[in-house]
């Protein structure tokens, strides 16, 4: 498979992770409103709301995050491609290298608390959801994020969307 | 080498990686890994730090729903901001400041901040000004400095006034209401407003040529077009009112004024759904590039904790026997300098674990100061050289070279720089209305 085909596959991917956290934000944004409006207005409020917007939370930023690595659009201080613009593609790689790094670190010794919540068992305390609903999409996300940041350091950013800056 | 010492290499390894262009998450995350291992060693490192992502998830039943508000405010920025919301909003403030030399500007600044109440980014509502203001100001022949320079500072105001993203991520680091935060910053933004309104009225007087006067426009005109802005009215009432009338918490505030401006915008027929997937992606992207800084800080947090770095701080400034004053005037030296070169909500992250226990140790409010840093990252958001709102309305007018942008500035720098002085010398301009609306 050639580079230019693994970034368009890894670029489906990662759209269709974007589209994924965007339900999920949506469902978020919904289950929060429905429970103020029928506690407000029929003093009906749903059960275990919270829970089910920390779990969409979980969805719409773990599943994002591969695509932060993916375009590039991770904040970085970029004075130095000024300074020194020969050195800009070499420092990318190293950026993309320690990224890797990182994002190992997390992948693999966050097993460990995955598989013991799988073994316990813990649920949520009002809907009793089993746990590993919650923490598994951290752990998706940062294996994506690897696996995403691997084949960018390999083959280069997979597009170059901008993104908004949040401040 | 003592954990003091530790945790300053890591501070200086941190800067030197950031300097190298590494993303600050992957800095922050590197730097604290190595530096808790240094003190602790890697088994208990790999204990304590690795789970951290866990903690905006559910798994952590509390801390991940405070979380939530964050994509939630951004998520109706971006609804308004494609609802064409802006676009009455600027008609209405034109509308009221018209017969004035320099209206446009005015209302520029006006319509910044009432869009400001209902969008928590200063790089959106510069986005979305540079696109409604600007050709205007074009048209009727004002300088394009003043234009501008107008635009990018009064988008900074998008972070001042609530709901402001910054105070959101500052309540969350520092543990602090929201509550209280927006009350605090309600007071310096709406100063800021009139401060930029102030610096057009001078410029009116002393550079008349820069700016046209615009034809008055009758009464009936002027309320139709403010009636035209009850959608904002709508959902700032949701979004910051609700809060203090104990309707919503922040997060059902920011839920139900998205949900509002989602119904809002499609039934004005201004908003698409590919308005509103658009609006989702772009929160969703922010969010993820967000909150990986925020995991970042949080592993930074914890060493700077195992190194208790802001109490031996705060012993050598009890130890100089430095006045409070000085330690200000240091501090905003530090943002100054940080501001050169990091965004704001990493200087935020960065500092605020270090700075706020040391400036609460000298008798400052933990509430008043997230009100100064903010306004001091309004400052360094339209400081060369990383000064975002203004690179905003550049990537949106790439014909207007940079450095005018930058000049267009300087004027309302100085409103800024007034607004800090009276925060410093009167900070009951920010912690009266949080004991007020208590």
């Amino acid at each position: 498979m050639t580079a230019s085909r693994v970034r368009a596959v890894v670029a489906r991917c990662v759209l269709w992770l974007d589209a994924l956290a965007v339900v999920a934000l949506i469902a978020m944004m919904g289950v929060t409103t429905a429970d103020v409006a029928l506690r407000r207005l029929v003093n009906r409020p749903i059960s275990g709301v919270t829970e089910l917007a920390e779990l969409a939370l979980g969805f719409a930023f773990f599943m994002a995050a591969p695509g932060v690595f993916a375009r590039g659009a991770n904040i970085t201080v970029d004075m130095i491609d000024q300074w020194k613009p020969q050195w800009s593609k070499g420092l990318k790689r190293l950026a993309a290298l320690l990224s890797a790094v990182m994002l190992a670190f997390f992948a693999w010794h966050m097993v460990g608390p995955l598989v013991d919540i799988v073994e316990f068992g813990d649920t949520s305390a009002d809907l009793q959801i089993p746990k590993v609903w919650f923490m598994a999409p951290a752990w998706v996300g940062m294996v994506l994020a690897l696996v995403v940041s691997v084949v960018v350091l390999l083959a280069g950013e997979i597009e170059s969307a901008p993104v908004e800056e949040a401040s | 080498m003592s954990v003091a010492t530790i945790g300053l290499v890591s501070v200086v390894g941190l800067l030197a990686l950031m300097m190298l262009r590494v993303p600050i998450a992957t800095a922050l995350t590197i730097s604290s890994v190595l530096g808790y291992a240094a003190a602790q060693g890697w088994p208990v490192t790999f204990r304590t730090l690795a789970s951290i992502p866990y903690e905006l998830t559910g798994a952590n039943p509390g801390v991940a729903y405070s979380f939530t508000v964050v994509p939630l405010f951004i998520f109706m920025g971006a609804v308004a901001s494609r609802a064409q919301m802006s676009s009455e909003l600027f008609a209405a403030a034109n509308a009221l400041f018209s017969g004035v030399r320099g209206a446009l500007a005015a209302a520029t600044i006006g319509s910044c901040a009432a869009f400001s109440a209902i969008c928590g980014s200063s790089i959106a509502t510069a986005a979305t000004f540079s696109r409604v203001a600007i050709p205007e100001m074009r048209r009727y022949g004002y300088d394009m400095e003043l234009a501008t320079g107008s635009v990018a500072s009064a988008g900074t105001l998008g972070i001042l006034i609530p709901p402001s993203l910054i105070l959101v991520i500052y309540s969350l680091v520092a543990e602090e209401s929201i509550k209280s935060l927006f009350a605090a910053a309600m007071i310096p933004g709406l100063l800021l407003a009139v401060g930029y309104i102030l610096v057009i009225a001078v410029l009116a007087r002393v550079r008349p040529h820069l700016m046209p006067a615009s034809p008055s426009q009758p009464v009936a005109a002027r309320l139709r077009a403010l009636a035209g802005t009850w959608k904002l009215a709508l959902l700032f009432l949701l979004a910051v009112v609700g809060i203090y009338l104990g309707w919503f918490s922040p997060t059902e505030a920011a839920a139900v004024a998205s949900f509002a401006a989602v119904v809002i915008g499609f039934a004005s027929r201004q908003l698409t759904l590919r308005g509103l997937w658009e609006a989702g992606l772009e929160t969703v992207q922010t969010t993820a590039m967000l909150f990986i800084i925020v995991i970042g800080a949080f592993i930074f947090s914890r060493l700077i904790v195992l190194t208790q770095f802001p109490a031996v701080l705060a012993e050598w400034v009890g130890g100089a026997g430095l006045s409070p004053w000085v330690v200000i005037a240091a501090i905003v030296a530090l943002y100054l300098l940080l501001g050169t070169f990091l965004e704001e909500v990493s200087t935020l992250l960065i500092t605020v674990p270090v700075l706020l226990p040391l400036v609460t140790s000298i008798g400052f409010d933990a509430i008043w100061f997230g009100v100064f840093v903010t306004v001091m990252s309004t400052v360094g958001l339209i400081s060369p050289p990383v000064g975002l709102t203004v690179f905003v309305v550049q990537s949106q007018n790439p014909q207007i070279p940079l450095e005018k942008i930058f000049r267009g500035v300087i004027p309302f720098l100085i409103a800024d720089v007034i607004l800090l002085i009276a925060l410093v010398a009167f900070p009951a301009l920010a912690t009266w209305l949080p004991k007020v609306l208590a």
